[in-house]
């Protein structure tokens, strides 16, 4: 099992994304981008969900950086991190890894919440998105984790 | 790796679940407050990091100006509606609704300018009601359409015609006509009028103020018909209405301007909904409630999120408003306002006040598209 990135690596990284953020919407198909705080904690917190609080302190944090760039509510992203994170873990039980198709899906799955969120709030917030919107983002976390997780061969037979 | 005992593990699952649910129902359904606390806890990180952001993608600064408001304010509109016709030895005097609710309006004058208990207010030729009470600064209109407001009226005409009492019904019913003379035969669409009680001037019905219309409703098969009274309260009415007073008060009274603050613009976009949200930083500290984004004179958008000075707005077409709106409508007369965004493209429309946002705002022609950015900004508060 991978061990998650250090503290000193993912909290300048965060920042970073989260400066970036406004940026990479305001490009030409930003909006259907994943959000990069989203696949930056998938990839911080380990997979097994053994440590509730050190997880939930990421999810905080994570939230509350995404809120300062955002009119997207606090709870929404708390609410999309954490339940993201607890797909994660719940689909990791029953599908193994090694397969494209199931990274994919377990990717999708993590989306699968923030994604819903967001696209339940946009409307709330007078900026209503559209749903083709909500799936491609959902399914470029998917692809995204697919590759990144992929089993080093495998890995190294995509880049040849 | 230590595993812990499955009931420990499940107990955990569980409040992290129960945690989860609630941040969740609290993102859809948000309780204000606690959206509030939230934003000032992100506001000391949105401080640091929307300059930053901003530095890496400069905001839009924009070039063109929205198109002017047909007329000066919608207040002068409604000050030159509602202008009463002239009675002998009586100022009608303009004065600012400050709140409406259903039966009782509050008014921005009070004792200091003169104002008593049971004084009547009208608007234009319309008859509203009259003061319920008077504070120094205050005074309450009591619409003659609530239920504890019973009104003398004339039918048909002013003096000669056949009088009546009009009771209001609650729940915004029409109004009911009672006492009406046996030997009478009044008629299904005659105007009604306002008819003095004891203690009002006589000369107060020179004016021949209007309740409305006499309708026969109910079902006369069964015996069940009655009589009401149709009426039209003027929308214009709801910004200010006439009293009528024996001299001119020496102040002017009280208007409930929206506070106003400069705002300049503070990221590219927004990080999760891009450009269609607009991030702003404002003075807003001195607004208690930042409601709306104003650009060159006319609404960009209602204000959906704070997160200390910088907030974010929804550019919208003046259509898609989410308040109340009032039209102006070019009719033989001049102009009037109605109820409503009508559809009629190109029509004037303001906000119409409600809880949310203050009256009187330029929101633009139906049609006109929605802009995001100006070159001189505000944001008005309540």
């Amino acid at each position: 099992m991978r061990r998650p990135p250090r503290i000193a690596v993912v909290l300048p990284a965060a920042v970073a994304v989260t400066v970036a953020m406004p940026l990479l919407r305001g490009l030409p198909g930003g909006m259907a981008l994943p959000d990069p705080l989203l696949l930056l904690l998938l990839a911080a917190v380990p997979r097994r969900l053994g440590q509730v609080r050190r997880a939930a302190a990421w999810v905080f944090l994570f939230g509350l950086l995404r809120a300062s760039v955002s009119a997207a509510s606090p709870f929404a992203s708390w609410a999309g991190y954490g339940l993201g994170l607890a797909m994660r873990s719940l689909a990791q039980r029953y599908l193994a890894e090694d397969r494209f198709l199931a990274r994919l899906l377990l990717g999708v799955c993590a989306a699968l919440p923030l994604g819903l969120l967001d696209h339940l709030v946009s409307a709330r917030l007078f900026a209503p998105m559209a749903i083709e919107l909500t799936l491609a983002r959902m399914l470029l976390v998917g692809l995204l984790w697919a590759v990144a997780m992929a089993p080093p061969p495998m890995r190294r037979e995509l880049a040849s | 790796m230590e595993l812990l005992p499955a009931a420990e593990r499940n107990r955990r699952a569980l409040a992290v679940g129960v945690v989860l649910a609630l941040l969740g129902l609290q993102a859809l359904w948000p309780e204000p407050w606690l959206e509030r606390a939230a934003g000032r806890l992100a506001a000391p990180a949105a401080r640091v990091l929307a300059p930053l952001s901003a530095w890496l993608s400069e905001p839009v600064e924009a070039l063109v100006q929205p198109p002017p408001s047909p007329v000066a304010s919608l207040a002068s509109v409604e000050e030159g509606l509602g202008r009463p016709p002239r009675v002998p030895g009586t100022v009608w005097w303009p004065v600012p609704v400050l709140e409406r609710r259903s039966s009782t309006w509050t008014l921005g004058a009070g004792r200091a300018l003169g104002l008593f208990q049971g004084q009547p207010v009208v608007f234009g030729t319309t008859w509203l009601g009259r003061l319920e009470s008077v504070s120094e600064r205050n005074a309450v209109l009591r619409l003659w359409t609530s239920p504890d407001a019973p009104t003398g009226a004339w039918i048909g005409r002013v003096e000669g015609g056949v009088p009546a009492i009009c009771l209001g019904r609650r729940q915004g019913g029409e109004p009911l006509v009672r006492q009406v003379h046996p030997a009478a035969e009044p008629a299904d669409g005659d105007p009604v009028y306002w008819r003095r009680r004891e203690g009002d001037p006589p000369w107060f019905e020179r004016g021949q103020f209007r309740l409305g219309f006499l309708r026969r409703r109910g079902d006369e098969g069964r015996r069940e018909g009655y009589w009401a009274v149709e009426t039209a309260l003027p929308v214009a009415a709801e910004g200010r209405v006439y009293i009528g007073l024996g001299a001119i008060p020496p102040d002017p009274p009280a208007e409930r301007l929206p506070e106003r603050a400069a705002a300049r613009p503070a990221l590219g976009a927004d990080g999760v909904y891009g450009s269609r949200l607009v991030a702003i930083r404002a003075a807003a500290a001195v607004l208690p409630e930042p409601t709306a984004l104003v650009g060159g004179g006319r609404v960009i958008g209602p204000v959906v999120t704070a997160r200390g000075s910088l907030l974010w707005a929804a550019p919208l077409a003046p259509e898609s408003w989410p308040g109340l709106a009032v039209a102006l409508e070019e009719t033989p007369f001049g102009l009037s306002t109605e109820p409503g965004i009508l559809l009629r493209p190109g029509a004037p429309i303001f906000s119409r006040g409600d809880g949310r946002f203050p009256r009187g705002l330029w929101l633009g022609r139906i049609g006109e598209p929605a802009f995001a950015a100006a070159r001189e900004m505000e944001v008005v508060g309540r």
